[in-house]
């Protein structure tokens, strides 16, 4: 597990990789940077499924939405568990202004994610 | 309602003020609301930097902060964009335009100042002849058999021929003065400052020297005269045509005597025709 003041990731034994991102905690660019990396370190850098908790963080500003959407190569499908109506608007602008490259979808449970993940993983 | 007991959320709907499902009551959320239409007003006023507070629960409120800041970060985005682009289109009509003047006013060919801009430098010059003690000058010259480089080299090699000329008379120039080419092997240079017509002929007979020798055009060495007419401003000549029309004569009064040599309007002559047999041969002019 790789642990950050700002999120925790692992590698799932079902080869997805698991992000959380703490409560509260608003994503900058530097955040972005710091989980994208982590990613890499986790995969190798071979396109790998993402499950991403942000049912409760803060805010993500436009530099972090960039830098989540550049680095769609580490990724071959992207679920994102929104919670609060914060999280979900902006999940909905990731999807809509940043367009991310890897298929990705909102879910409002886990359980839904890792199905639609482990589908899109096959 | 008992200490540590919940508050119940239909008695809390019940009350004025309330929004169902945010928890909190109109009054406390006026200034959240009031900081998100801030926000709003400042984007309407072009400031895209501004943005709204989010409070810590994410609730509907905060997603509709973040969904403004978001806004305004994606205009913020785009009209630094916009103005990027504007700048860069913005440069490169400039530069289009200072090349299209460069162009209209340089010969292609040799990149030297071309007849409209000798003849703008020359009206300038003449309508400075009663405001300065000195006088200008202007030379006239003619590359002597320049048809027999193209007869026998072939176009190629008499374009090169003029494009090393100009590069030699580019040298041979001082600062102020102004070389140009008026079209096919002419060249003309606007002298900025002559005391005497004594010294446009020096002047003519540098550049004279310096324009005469052996040109590389690629099938070895090919010497090359010039036939050089020069004009003081002294001569009572006051308009550009008069004064290249003078110094046109000149030159072709240096090529009836045989080429290779300086002539002064009015009178005076230098130079000696550089004697090559196999330029006599050649060309329908000296």
């Amino acid at each position: 597990m790789i642990t950050n003041p700002k999120f925790r990731m692992w590698l799932r034994d079902d080869g997805i990789v698991h992000l959380v991102w703490e409560p509260r905690s608003a994503m900058g660019f530097e955040d972005a940077v710091a989980a994208t990396g982590a990613m890499a370190r986790l995969t190798g850098g071979q396109r790998t499924p993402l499950l991403v908790d942000v049912r409760d963080c803060g805010p993500q500003d436009r530099p972090a939405r960039l830098e989540f959407a550049r680095r769609g190569d580490l990724v071959s499908a992207v679920a994102l568990v929104v919670g609060t109506p914060l999280s979900r608007i902006m999940g909905n602008f990731f999807l809509t202004v940043s367009r991310p490259m890897a298929p990705t979808r909102l879910f409002d449970d886990e359980e839904t994610a890792l199905a639609w993940l482990s589908g899109s993983a096959e | 309602m008992t200490a540590g007991a919940q508050p119940d959320p239909r008695q809390a709907a019940r009350e004025p003020g309330h929004i169902a499902g945010l928890g909190q009551r109109l009054p406390e959320l006026t200034p959240r609301l009031e900081a998100i239409v801030s926000a709003i007003q400042a984007f309407a006023a072009l400031r895209f930097d501004a943005r709204a507070p989010l409070g810590p629960t994410g609730d509907i409120v905060d997603a509709l902060a973040a969904g403004v800041n978001f806004l305004g970060e994606e205009l913020e985005a785009s009209f630094n964009e916009v103005e990027r682009r504007v700048a860069e289109r913005t440069a490169e009509l400039a530069a289009a335009t200072r090349e299209l003047g460069r162009r209209a006013l340089h010969d292609e060919l040799t990149g030297l100042p071309n007849r409209a801009l000798l003849f703008d430098h020359l009206a300038h010059r003449l309508q400075q002849a009663g405001r300065r003690a000195e006088g200008l000058g202007l030379l006239f010259i003619d590359i002597d058999r320049f048809k027999l480089v193209n007869d026998t080299l072939g176009h190629a090699a008499g374009d090169r021929l003029l494009v090393d000329v100009a590069a030699r008379l580019r040298g041979a120039t001082r600062v102020g003065d102004t070389a140009a080419r008026m079209g096919g092997d002419e060249f003309v240079v606007l002298l900025d400052d002559v005391a005497s017509p004594s010294a446009a002929l020096t002047g003519a007979e540098r550049v004279r020297v310096a324009l005469s020798g052996s040109y590389e055009l690629g099938s070895g060495p090919w010497p090359v005269t010039v036939s050089v007419g020069a004009v003081a401003g002294d001569d009572g000549l006051d308009t550009p045509d008069a004064v290249l029309a003078a110094a046109d004569a000149a030159m072709y009064a240096a090529k009836q005597q045989g080429g290779g040599r300086c002539m002064l309007h009015g009178g005076g002559a230098r130079g000696r025709p550089d004697h090559d047999p196999a330029l006599d041969s050649g060309g329908d002019e000296p």
